[in-house]
């Protein structure tokens, strides 16, 4: 089954409005409000059959985080696609942990990278980053820090030991008098 | 004297250094004497930012960046991510370059195996067979180092072939060594996998449902050893594998249920097998000719997103890379098959002995720098 | 010994007390020298078996290397974690050592060189070895490490629940010496391997693998080596000790691989006896004693770079359902082949010659199968990092066929 059928039969079964997005990869596009119901859908009809949750991930667009939803279904072999933009002022989406086990430690990557609150997730912490982490790197705003808080460590200057340095120089010196 | 006796689980940090957590992960685990309560992974310590740096280099750049996201199988990831490159910008590589790219990907594959199946051996206690399985991973390398001049990060296949053509004469190494491995391997199921200890620790642990292998997202032989016969080579076939001919191992449940950590190891003793078939056939169909298409230099695919899976040692992993038409990736997530496998670990691990929980980390096969990119 | 003294002239208490010094000094002597070299020997066996090379710097093919092993932690600092109980802390590893030390009172040398034939030797042996529990308990309770209780809790564990089947092994050796002395119990078996002990019956046969199986368990090797499982318990009892304490708890580990040799070669492997011809020689019997000994302990060394580990549940099980029933089997089968047997010396030949050709049998099957992975061991006729030349052959150029934009 392709893209357009799957889209077709979610139309027409499920009242959340989604719309089809062509392009390399054809997928669907949902609003968060829709999102769980839609999902629930399409891992509950027998024709669609997605039992597995694949990749869940996200990208920074210009004012919105776009979230994607990779659902796979071994009985049919098929791939869908889902997006979600979720905007960035308020960046929240529902959590289909309840659907997906597997979502549990997907979302809490994206969570950690791009900053999207999932809700209804049980466990959202970061999960790659420390806790005290401040900002989401894979935001495209996103300025890289010179120093991890107040620790003083200035990341953009060269931090070796003076006495490695030094000792690098002195032994280009003496060679230089060897000569 | 009214009181009551009370209890308190015992908190115990396995890692980040600890023998048996392969590489740098964190398992904070409570635990009643030795059956665990409570199993929390706590992942992140080789976080590399890789996915942020994709977005700062150019495509071809990428290419040595994906030799580290999982250093056991490099090769496989250089070749997934260049086949979806290609993928993206509608080149095809030659036909020698595809069956030179089988051959070292299945090597490749048969050493991450290695690996995984001495590694566990030793968490078991077994530690000669680790480094008799390590003997036989140095004369892949040795292969390898043939073909890419690298034993360990190749960056040998790129975007549009591979690097070089084969050196004179590998084919017939190859061939010697598939000889002697076929015994090796004989030897070593001898003295691991049959071995009774052995069955009895690793036997109806950890049995995992396929209902929960697909709910948990696990992929490769850890979904195949649950008993679903699914394999990126077969489903979302790609390169010549549809010519070769070749069998899925799944979990049957030999000494157990289906899908237990036994299953798990022996689903990769068999997988093994399975790839020195298909060496023997590739070294026997490869054609002559060109290895490498022509690739324009800068490379700008055009906007848009794609998903392409391969089959790695680890499973299917999926490269999800977003254009925006530049002549960098805008978004690469890199969805690996250690990060769903690590995140069924807490499940896995209720109500198990502490030895268990290493049977299971190993039986898993997880990679750290693959789990935290 | 102490007739050595006395024939000197000195008076009885001081000839007493020299000789005991003496035995003391060259035993200890002894267990340090003969723990570094075995830690050497195993390291050289375990490299063998697995394909590798193993020390082989200091001194002739290495064998000084514990020498420098020694030196090295005994000049390393001596850390204490905090909050560790730190009498105990220093304590317990020299428990270890006196646990295993202690036993070497009664330890033969032969059949005729025995430091203290005690009339309770093997009850002593086995009594005195109890001191080692406590030793490991103690280490892993004072070391304030979660990893170091549980090892020493699993070790306490273990200890407890196999020194019933070793003991239980002992006895029908004990039953058919009728003695507890082990000049006694070597005294009554005799030179040729079909009058050991370990071929005496089958009875004989089943009491000896359960006792050195037992005995592995006990000296915390693989498969029982669950107190220091590296793999789980990242060192287990010991996981804090380091420098001088840590050579004390090597020391004690591989002083323990003798006393069980030489107690199996005492009472199972014929001891030091030799044959009628060779006449009353103390070196030689020593040499084959010593050979005996030996052999047993490279048969630990064996097993333990061979198999896995059990877990602790399959441990206890193993001991407590398999072993200790097997043990009374053992003990009746053993009183029951005396009963019979009591008045036929015929029939007592006719079964031991029996059990040695079996176990000849035995060892013709198992050794044609350590023979068959030998030879495929060496199956790499030509193995491709023999002759490691890339002659890299770069058909295309990258670069030059790359059109430019």
């Amino acid at each position: 089954m392709n893209t357009q059928d799957a889209f077709q039969l979610i139309q027409a079964k499920v009242s959340a409005p989604i719309q089809l997005l062509e392009g390399p990869t054809p997928s669907i596009l949902v609003r968060p409000q829709g999102l769980v119901e839609v999902l629930t859908f399409a891992k509950e009809d027998p024709q669609l059959d997605c039992q597995v949750l694949t990749c869940q991930t996200g990208s920074h667009q210009e004012d919105e985080i776009r979230l994607f939803y990779h659902l796979l279904s071994h009985e049919q072999n098929h791939l869908f696609v889902f997006e979600c933009p979720v905007p960035l002022s308020d960046p929240k989406a529902p959590s289909v942990t309840s659907l997906w086990p597997a979502a549990n430690w997907l979302e809490r990557e994206t969570y950690d990278l791009l900053g999207v609150h999932f809700e209804g997730h049980p466990d959202l912490r970061r999960i790659m980053l420390p806790e005290d982490w401040e900002g989401f790197p894979l935001r495209k705003d996103y300025v890289t820090p010179t120093s991890y808080h107040d620790s003083g460590f200035d990341l953009t200057v060269d931090n070796r030991p003076s006495a490695i340095t030094q000792s690098f120089n002195l032994s280009k010196g003496d060679e230089k008098e060897d000569e | 004297m009214n009181k009551e006796l009370t209890t308190q689980f015992m908190t115990i940090n396995m890692g980040p250094q600890h023998p048996s957590t392969h590489g740098v992960i964190r398992f904070i685990i409570d635990t009643d004497g030795e059956i665990i309560h409570r199993c929390d992974p706590d992942i992140g310590y080789l976080h590399r930012s890789i996915e942020k740096i994709a977005e700062k280099v150019t495509w071809q750049g990428f290419v040595p960046y994906t030799d580290r996201v999982d250093y056991l199988c490099a090769m496989n990831a250089n070749w997934a991510y260049s086949m979806a490159v290609e993928k993206m910008i509608g080149v095809e590589a030659p036909r020698r370059a595809e069956f030179i790219r089988v051959i070292v990907a299945e090597l490749n594959r048969i050493s991450s195996h290695l690996i995984a199946i001495g590694t566990t051996a030793m968490d078991m206690g077994a530690f000669t067979p680790f480094i008799q399985l390590l003997r036989e991973r140095e004369y892949i390398n040795d292969l390898l180092e043939m073909a890419s001049g690298a034993r360990l990060t190749y960056n040998y296949i790129c975007i549009g072939g591979v690097m070089a053509d084969l050196p004179l004469g590998w084919s017939e190494k190859c061939e010697e060594f598939i000889h002697h491995f076929d015994l090796a391997m004989e030897q070593m199921n001898r003295l691991v996998t049959y071995n009774q200890i052995f069955i009895n620790r690793m036997a109806n642990l950890a049995v995992v449902s396929p209902q929960m292998a697909q709910a948990y997202n696990l992929v490769g032989p850890n979904l195949r050893a649950s008993g679903i016969k699914r394999d990126v080579r077969r489903d979302a076939p790609y390169s010549v594998y549809p010519e070769l001919d070749f069998e899925i191992p799944v979990g049957k449940g030999l000494e157990g249920e289906v899908g237990d950590c036994y299953d798990r190891f022996f689903v990769r003793v068999e997988e093994i097998r399975e790839s020195l078939r298909i060496l023997r056939q590739c070294l026997k169909m490869i054609p002559e000719g060109e290895v490498m298409a022509k690739v324009k230099k800068t490379i700008k695919p055009p906007a848009g997103h794609y998903y392409v899976r391969h089959e790695t040692p680890r499973g299917d992993t999926g490269y999800f890379i977003q254009s925006d038409g530049t002549t960098s990736p805008y978004r690469l997530k890199i969805r690996s098959g250690s990060f769903t496998g690590m995140s069924i670990i807490g499940e896995l691990a209720k109500g198990t002995f502490i030895a268990d929980l290493v049977a299971i980390i190993g039986s898993l096969d997880v990679v750290a720098p693959e789990l935290d990119r | 010994m102490e007739t050595l003294f006395l024939d000197l002239g000195l008076p009885h208490t001081l000839s007493s007390f020299l000789a005991m010094t003496v035995w003391a000094v060259l035993l200890i002597h002894f267990l340090a020298i003969y723990a570094g070299v075995t830690s050497w020997v195993e390291r050289r066996v375990a490299a063998k078996m697995q394909s590798r090379v193993g020390p082989n710097r200091v001194g002739p093919q290495g064998i000084l290397q514990w020498l420098a092993d020694g030196v090295k932690l005994i000049l390393k600092e001596s850390i204490d974690p905090e909050g560790a109980d730190r009498f105990m802390f220093y304590l317990a590893p020299f428990l270890m050592v006196c646990g295993v030390f202690a036993t070497f009172v009664v330890l033969p040398w032969g059949s005729f060189i025995i430091p203290a034939d005690l009339n309770v030797g093997i009850l002593y042996l086995i009594s005195i070895t109890a001191l080692v529990v406590i030793g490991i308990l103690m280490a892993g309770w004072a070391s304030n490490s979660k990893w170091a209780l549980l090892g020493g809790m699993r070790s306490a564990a273990q200890i407890v629940t196999y020194e019933i089947p070793v003991a239980m092994g002992l006895l029908p050796a004990i039953m058919a010496a009728g003695s507890l002395q082990m000049g006694h119990l070597m005294a009554a078996q005799g030179w040729a391997p079909w009058e050991w002990f370990a071929f005496q019956n089958p009875f004989a046969a089943l009491s000896f693998f359960l006792f050195f199986i037992g005995s592995i368990a006990e000296s915390n090797r693989i498969p029982f080596d669950l107190p220091e499982a590296e793999s789980e318990l990242v060192a287990g009892y010991f996981t804090e000790y380091s420098g001088f304490k840590f050579a004390a708890f090597s020391l004690a580990e591989f002083g323990n691989t003798w006393v069980v040799g030489a107690v199996t070669a005492a009472v199972f492997l014929g001891g030091g006896n030799l044959p009628a011809f060779l006449g009353e020689s103390a070196i030689l019997s020593l040499v084959v004693f010593t050979a005996k000994t030996l052999f047993a302990v490279f048969l630990l060394m064996w097993i333990r770079w061979t198999l896995p580990r059990f877990r602790i549940d399959q441990m206890m099980d193993f001991s407590w359902k398999y072993m200790l029933p097997l043990a009374f089997v053992a003990f009746f089968g053993q009183a029951i082949y005396m009963m019979l047997t009591y008045e036929s010396a015929m029939a007592q030949q006719i079964i031991s010659h029996g059990m040695f050709l079996v176990f000849l049998l035995v060892l013709f099957k198992f050794t044609g199968r350590v023979m068959l992975n030998v030879r495929e061991q060496l199956s790499p006729v030509n193995s491709p990092a023999s002759d490691l030349v890339a002659p890299a052959q770069p058909t295309v150029e990258t670069e030059a066929q790359a059109v430019t934009e």
